[in-house]
């Protein structure tokens, strides 16, 4: 028995690890950005940005940015799952998990 | 009085009656779709419960996208923009980030479910961590945070009905009416006519907040941009600068913002009823979508806020500020078909989070909490009897509170996220940290939630005054968690290896 935190089971492969830790540095990015320090460093400024007060803006822009990270997390799994036919051995067919 | 107010307040009195039909031919409407899958589930509880695990990408995108467009973010929303500013922007901030975690935890979630029958967030916890009396305590905080979370979604559905008949229906009886078909479809169809509901409800939603607003600054400043340079000109140029304000029109501290959205990530994906989906998906991929297009949906909070934004110069002094949106929409030049239909997306944005919430406390309540006592299953045919009858009581508790509360929406939301956030750390080690057993998961949620009740309780003993309790709970629960699950021996090594390496 361990007594470390365990991130992935045992069988996932080392691009699979790297595309999640790095996902997991860019939620902790966009985590900061919408906390202090960063907001009120960054995102408070008294200034219109695209007609919006600066601070709308900046958190529109940590949703973007959080948007577009699980996008790119979620595609390059998808292809390695369709490329080792993991969604066949766990979950049925691909056909079925359409809806 | 002017010579035209007479004839203004009739017209008023007209836009509310076309308003109040377009929201009855609403209900109904939401009744019917409310109903018919309930002809096509299984009777059994895991069909009642989790829609017998047969929920598409499509369905579970609007069903938890229906968390985020509830009364508090329809009318809470426009009423923190309206009186707190940039306050309100916290709600966006803790959404950002607040789904991701159950991109992760959801499909393993699934697919235990799928291997040991799972359809509840205890289930799955108490499992891992060989306890019982979790599952109690567990059932017993969920039931606990639900009731504030309910009441919220009955008085949105009572402030719109009331407001826009400028009183002739009380916020009590608009309250009951609209909660009344809510219990009819939940009782009827369980969770798969939540879902077909949401569905409609949300997509409704989603054209009502864009065009609303959009129109609102459009029509009343000229555009959002030049709303905003006024606004900057004006005595309430505060309001624009972040965090925003607090109720008494003070600054609102960084401490306190930050801790507000912090508490509210941790505890997002925690709310039983929405983690309770993961079981009812068709698909980790079908859950995996659901969490990656989540966003979009959060996006639509913008021009929900930007209402709220539009009625500060344009309407000052409505009271309370949660009634802003429907006051706004009797006091424009829409036509009554239009306001009705922006009622009926409010009132769509009350019970599509009603309804789940509704239906997943009692099921939370009996299976959980009931059987748990019992430690034994009891029939299906009981439970799900058992299951409606707590649909009913939860129903009338809720009311009870809806009707004779008076805190404001946001801040009865914000209230409960310092309970459900307590639950992060044992999902969290139930996942990843091998070494959590029972005893530590049990001592850490007790620690957690007392510490977090008793700040609640006397904010005034809070070290740092401004930062929001659940971090304190927070802080003590991962202490104990850890500290006494490493004081105690390990868990059954297959056991855990069942969820850290799923």
């Amino acid at each position: 028995m361990k007594l470390g935190i365990e991130f992935f089971p045992p069988d996932t492969p080392p691009e699979a690890r790297r595309r999640r830790k790095s996902f997991l540095v860019v939620w902790l990015l966009v985590g900061a950005m919408v906390v202090w320090p960063l907001f009120p460093w960054l995102g408070a400024r008294q200034t219109l940005v695209f007609g919006l007060p600066a601070s709308i803006a900046w958190v529109a822009l940590a949703l973007l940015i959080q948007f577009v990270a699980l996008l790119w997390l979620y595609l390059g799994e998808e292809d390695r799952a369709e490329t080792t036919g993991e969604h066949e051995l766990q979950h049925g067919s691909v056909a079925a998990e359409e809806g | 009085m002017d010579a035209s107010a007479p004839a203004a307040v009739a017209s008023t009195a007209s836009v509310g009656m076309v308003a109040l039909w377009i929201c009855a031919a609403y209900l109904v409407a939401t009744l019917v779709m409310g109903i018919l899958p309930g002809l096509r589930v299984s009777k059994s509880v895991a069909g009642y419960v989790a829609a017998d695990r047969s929920m598409s990408f499509l369905v579970l995108y609007f069903v938890l996208g229906a968390s985020v467009f509830s009364s508090f973010a329809f009318l809470g929303g426009p009423g923190w923009a309206y009186s707190r500013g940039t306050a309100a922007l916290y709600i966006l901030g803790y959404g950002a980030v607040g789904m991701v975690p159950f991109y992760f935890f959801g499909p393993r979630a699934r697919r235990l479910g799928q291997r040991h029958g799972f359809v509840t967030q205890a289930e799955l916890l108490s499992y891992r961590f060989q306890s019982p009396a979790l599952s109690v305590l567990l059932a017993a905080l969920s039931v606990i945070v639900f009731v504030p979370y309910l009441t919220i979604q009955m008085k949105g559905a009572g402030y719109i009905l009331s407001t826009i008949t400028e009183g002739r229906i009380s916020p009590a009886l608009g309250a009951g009416v609209t909660y009344a078909v809510v219990m009819i479809y939940v009782l009827f169809s369980g969770v798969l006519g939540v879902g077909w509901t949401n569905t409609f409800q949300g997509l409704f939603m989603m054209i009502i907040a864009w065009f609303l607003g959009l129109y609102l600054p459009n029509h009343l400043y000229g555009g959002v941009g030049e709303m905003f340079r006024q606004l900057q000109a004006s005595d309430h140029a505060a309001k624009l600068v972040a965090p925003g304000l607090l109720p008494d029109g003070s600054p609102w501290a960084w401490a306190g913002f930050s801790s507000a959205v912090l508490v509210s990530a941790f505890g997002f994906s925690m709310w039983p009823h929405l983690f309770m989906k993961a079981y009812a998906a068709k698909s980790d991929r079908a859950l995996r979508r659901t969490v990656v297009m989540y966003p979009t949906f959060q996006i639509f909070l913008v021009p929900i806020l930007l209402i709220g934004f539009a009625g500060i110069l344009a309407f000052p002094g409505v009271e309370p500020a949660d009634t802003i949106l429907p006051f706004v929409l009797t006091r424009t030049d829409l036509s009554p078909v239009l306001v009705g239909l922006v009622c009926a997306g409010t009132l769509a944005a009350s019970m599509s989070s009603g309804d789940s919430i509704l239906h997943s406390a009692a099921s939370i309540g009996v299976r959980d909490g009931i059987a748990g006592i019992r430690r034994s299953p009891l029939p299906d045919g009981a439970e799900q009897l058992m299951i409606r009858v707590l649909v009913v009581v939860l129903s009338l508790v809720a009311y009870y509170y809806a009707v004779f509360s008076e805190a404001s929406i946001v801040g009865l939301l914000l209230a409960s996220y310092g309970g459900v956030a307590q639950i992060f750390p044992l999902m969290f080690a139930a996942f990843y940290w091998p070494r959590a057993n029972g005893q530590g998961a049990m001592a850490g949620l007790l620690a957690g939630v007392g510490v977090n009740t008793f700040f609640l309780r006397l904010p005034e003993l809070k070290p740092v005054a401004d930062l929001h309790e659940g971090i304190y709970g927070l802080v003590v629960n991962v202490v104990v968690l850890v500290l006494v699950s490493l004081a105690t021996p390990p868990q059954d090594e297959a056991r855990v290896r069942d969820f850290v390496s799923t």
